[in-house]
């Protein structure tokens, strides 16, 4: 049998221990992060902080109705990104704080 | 509330407590879908972010790498799956109450309180009494976890709606407080087994659990018959 360095296996071949499920969670990720800021910010805080609706408004000095329709185009390009069809945006321009 | 509104309202906030959209879903199967993929999506975007990227953490492994550092790493993998096997029973029961209640989207958007009635008999199929229910009960169900019937309460408290699993079978050493999927929660051992409550919110949840285990009491085997 032919002796293979681990090391060098390992190093050649480190996308083989990626699991699916975390390439799919890796791809997410990156597509997060190309989310343009205004969609990634409060997309994080609603998700990750559980910041409500209002709590994003008043941080971002924003309108409620303004962050409602960011965390709903946000989620709208991620879905996307699980073969899932987009919703139909029908929502209107964002109104000023 | 059309189709295409109730899917602008959970494409923002897949967990609004609206209660126009909690009528939609409740008679809509498409929108209740879309819903839970939305949930669905939510909790992957929480792991996504919470989670260090696999490339990081696999690079990181195979960089430097002298001799002891494969004892190390051994003596820690060992200890890892000490803790891991330790706290496995509770961590799991924690993700199954989670996982019970997102797989029940129904409980989650009741419009009408159940009467005493219903209950009652939701409690007695447990063996289980409600002395004095601490806030108004909007659903009551008596449904089939971990191998037993426990009861599936959802309330109404100031805060909003808060889900509470009776678990009479579970016992549980302390206090445990999660947050999955969206849904904060805590595990409190009681007298009758454990209670689980879940909500939205995570501000009233040990003043309900405190409640819940007061008014809860096991009926006399006589009453349990009947």
């Amino acid at each position: 049998l032919e002796i293979v360095s681990l090391n060098e296996a390992l190093e050649k071949e480190a996308g083989a221990f990626v699991s699916r499920d975390d390439s799919d969670i890796n791809a997410l990720r990156s597509a997060i992060f190309q989310l343009p800021i205004e969609y990634r910010e409060p997309l994080t805080m609603q998700v990750l902080g559980g910041f409500s609706v209002d709590e994003i408004a008043g941080e971002l000095n924003l309108s409620a109705s303004a962050v409602l329709t960011r965390l709903f185009r946000a989620r709208n390009k991620l879905r996307t990104l699980y073969g899932l069809s987009a919703v139909a945006d029908g929502l209107c321009g964002e109104v000023p704080p | 509330m059309t189709c295409e509104e109730a899917r602008r309202v959970i494409g923002a906030e897949p967990n609004s407590s609206s209660r126009e959209l909690a009528e939609h879903v409740q008679e809509c199967a498409a929108c209740a879908e879309f819903q839970l993929e939305m949930l669905a999506l939510d909790a992957n975007i929480r792991r996504a972010l919470e989670e260090p990227p696999v490339g990081t953490r696999f690079r990181r492994r195979v960089t430097a790498r002298p001799r002891w550092a494969l004892a190390a790493s051994i003596l820690v993998g060992i200890l890892g799956v000490l803790v891991v096997w330790a706290l496995r029973v509770e961590n799991s029961l924690a993700h199954e109450v989670v996982a019970h209640v997102i797989e029940e989207p129904q409980s989650w958007t009741p419009t009408d309180p159940a009467s005493q009635a219903e209950v009652a008999e939701v409690l007695r199929k447990s063996g289980l009494l409600l002395e004095a229910a601490p806030y108004e009960v909007m659903y009551a169900r008596s449904c089939w976890f971990r191998g037993h019937f426990v009861p599936h309460l959802v309330v109404r408290t100031a805060h909003g709606l808060a889900t509470v699993l009776i678990l009479r079978d579970e016992n549980i050493g302390t206090r445990e407080t999660f947050h999955e999927d969206g849904l904060f929660g805590v595990l409190v051992p009681s007298a009758h087994g454990s209670i689980a409550v879940l909500a939205a919110d995570g501000a009233q949840l040990d003043d309900l659990a405190a409640r819940m285990q007061i008014a809860v009491r096991p009926m006399s085997n006589a009453a349990a018959a009947g």
